[in-house]
C-alpha cells in the first residue's frame, strides 16, 4: 500500500468515457443548432399582420397581462400573432362612449363556469386533476427552487355565443365605419367556446415570479359558411385599422387556428420566437411610465399543436425563452 | 467548431475539451454510480450552453462559472437523493468515526472512496474540487464563497486527517 500522497489523492481522476463524449457533444450540437433557428417568414409576416377577435365579443383591448390570463377562453389555438394597436385608436375608441362590454353582454350565455382556481400540492397531482401530464421546465435559474412550486387548477367551461348583426351595426355607426358591410346570414348564428381544465404553476424567488399556464387547446365550434375573414375585418376596423390594411391582414391570418393579440405600441412589443421547435409569441411588457430601466417582464406564448402554453415572469425576456425550451 | 458565442467570443469547442474531463472528474470524486456522474456532467454542459449569455468573462473565468454550475448541479441532485444538503448548511456537520476497514483495500483507488464518505460533507466537497475537478484554491473559494485562506486550511487539514486514517 502507497503513502497517501498528492498523487494519491489525484488518482481517483480518469478520462470520461469516449461513447458519453460524443453523446454529449451532440447533444449540445442539437440545442445549438434549434437555439440558432430563427423564426420562419410565415410567421415573421404573421408578426406584422394586424387582427382582432370579432366574434367572441371581448373587443376591448386588454393589457398585456390581461391577455395572458384571458386568452385560453376565446380560440383553438395552434399559432400566435400579433396585433399591434396605435395608442390614438384605442384612445378614441374609448372616448367614443361605447361600451362594447355592454352592447355585447346579453349576446354571450354561460353554460359552465370554470369556476375559481383550486390550489395542489404538486404538479402531478395537479395534472391528475386536470386529466393531462403537466410539462415542467427541467432547468430554471441558479437559486430558483424547481422543486416546490404552487399549484393551481381551473375547471372546464364553456359558452355560447350568438351573433346579432343588428347589434353589430349599431356598433360600427357608432364610430362612423360605414365602408364595411356586416355579413349577410349572421344574425342568430351561435359559436360555442368550450375550455379545458388549466394548470397553473407559479415559482418565486427574491421577489421575481415566473408563471407557466397551460392548457389543452380550447375549442370553438363555429356553423359551418360562418366568414370569418369579414368578421374579423370588421374588428380590425373597430380597433382603428385602415380599410385597405383591416382587409388584407384580415385575409392573411387563418382564424380557425390564430389567436391574435391586441398589443398596444406605447405599452409592449413583441417578436415571434421559436420555442421547441414550435413557432411562438414574445411580448415584453414596458415599464410603467416609459422608464429607462428597460423591460417590466415578458410573456412567451405558444402550441404545441393540442395543448397552449403561456410562460410569463418579471425575468428577462432571453430567461424566460430559456426556461420555456426546457419544458419536458 | 462545436460553435462559438458571439457574446462572449468563446470557443466552446476548446471548452468542452477543456472542461469536460474537469467537471465529470468533479462529480466522480463524490459518487460512484457512472450513470449519475454521466447525468451530472450532462446537465452542467447543458446548463452552461443555455446560460453561455450571462457568462461575464470579467467577472469569472470561465472555468470557476461553470465548477459553480456543476457545483449546484451536485447540490440539487444530491441533496434531492439526502446525500448532503448545501455547503453552508454543513457547517456544523459532525466528523463521523471512520468505519473500520475489515480487509485491505485492493488499491488506492477503493480506499481513497471508502474514506472519503468518511469525512463531513463541506470537506467532501473541497476534496471534490481540488482533486477531481483540479480547481485551485482560489477558484474553490469562488465556487464555495469561502475565504481563499479557509480553504486552504480545510483542506490542509483534511489531508491529515485522511492520512491519519489511511
Amino acid at each position: 500500500m502507497s503513502a497517501l500522497d498528492e498523487k494519491t489523492l489525484y488518482c481517483l481522476r480518469r478520462s470520461p468515457p469516449e461513447d458519453f463524449k460524443r453523446t454529449l457533444r451532440a447533444s449540445l450540437l442539437q440545442q445549438n443548432a434549434r437555439a440558432a433557428a430563427g423564426p420562419s417568414r410565415l410567421m415573421r409576416f404573421a408578426a406584422v399582420v394586424v387582427a382582432c377577435i370579432a366574434l367572441a365579443g371581448a373587443f376591448s383591448v386588454p393589457s398585456v397581462r390581461a391577455a395572458a390570463r384571458g386568452f385560453l377562453d376565446m380560440f383553438r389555438v395552434v399559432h400566435f400573432a400579433a396585433l399591434p394597436v396605435d395608442s390614438s385608436s384605442l384612445q378614441r375608441l374609448r372616448d367614443s362612449g361605447l361600451n362594447l362590454q355592454g352592447l355585447l353582454s346579453d349576446q354571450v350565455q354561460v353554460l359552465e363556469k370554470a369556476g375559481p382556481p383550486a390550489s395542489y400540492p404538486t404538479p402531478a397531482a395537479a395534472g391528475a386533476a386536470a386529466g393531462f401530464h403537466v410539462e415542467l421546465p427541467s432547468w430554471m435559474p441558479v437559486g430558483w427552487d424547481t422543486e416546490a412550486p404552487a399549484v393551481w387548477v381551473t375547471g372546464p367551461g364553456s359558452a355560447r355565443i350568438t351573433a346579432n348583426a343588428a347589434r353589430l351595426a349599431q356598433i360600427l355607426a357608432s364610430l362612423n365605419i360605414n365602408d364595411v358591410a356586416v355579413p349577410q346570414g349572421l344574425d342568430g348564428r351561435t359559436a360555442t367556446v368550450r375550455t379545458s381544465p388549466a394548470v397553473r404553476v407559479v415559482w418565486q424567488h427574491e421577489g421575481q415570479r415566473v408563471e407557466l399556464v397551460e392548457s389543452p387547446s380550447p375549442q370553438v365550434d363555429f356553423p359551418s359558411g360562418t366568414d370569418l375573414p369579414a368578421l374579423a375585418e370588421i374588428g380590425l376596423r373597430i380597433m382603428g385599422l385602415s380599410r385597405n390594411d383591416a382587409y388584407r391582414f384580415a385575409q392573411s391570418i387563418d382564424w380557425r387556428s390564430t389567436l391574435v393579440m391586441p398589443i398596444p405600441a406605447n405599452v409592449a412589443s413583441f417578436r415571434q420566437v421559436t420555442v421547441q421547435g414550435r413557432s411562438g409569441l414574445l411580448v415584453e411588457a414596458a415599464r410603467a411610465g416609459g422608464g429607462r430601466r428597460g423591460k417590466a417582464g415578458a410573456v412567451v406564448f405558444w402550441s404545441d399543436g393540442n395543448r397552449v402554453f403561456a410562460l410569463s415572469g418579471s425575468l428577462g425576456a432571453e430567461q424566460l425563452l430559456e426556461i420555456a425550451q426546457t419544458l419536458q | 467548431m462545436l460553435w462559438r458565442s458571439p457574446a462572449t467570443e468563446l470557443d466552446w469547442n476548446a471548452v468542452f475539451t477543456e472542461q469536460l474531463p474537469r467537471v465529470y472528474n468533479y462529480f466522480g470524486y463524490r459518487l460512484d454510480n457512472e450513470a449519475d456522474i454521466q447525468e451530472l456532467t450532462s446537465r452542467t454542459f447543458e446548463k452552461a450552453w443555455r446560460a453561455r449569455h450571462r457568462y461575464r468573462r470579467e467577472l469569472a473565468g470561465f472555468a470557476t462559472w461553470l465548477l459553480r454550475i456543476a457545483h449546484n448541479v451536485g447540490v440539487d441532485h444530491l441533496r434531492l437523493a439526502r446525500e448532503y444538503a448545501p455547503l453552508e448548511a454543513l457547517e456544523d456537520t459532525p466528523v463521523e468515526g471512520a468505519p473500520e476497514i475489515e480487509h485491505e483495500r485492493a488499491s488506492d483507488v477503493a480506499r481513497l472512496r471508502a474514506l472519503i464518505p468518511t469525512l463531513p460533507m463541506r470537506e467532501q466537497e473541497l476534496l471534490a474540487l481540488k482533486y477531481g475537478a483540479g480547481a485551485n484554491n482560489r477558484e474553490i473559494a469562488s465556487v464555495t464563497g469561502l475565504s481563499e485562506s479557509n480553504v486552504g486550511t480545510i483542506l490542509h487539514r483534511t489531508v491529515q486527517l485522511l492520512r491519519d486514517r489511511w
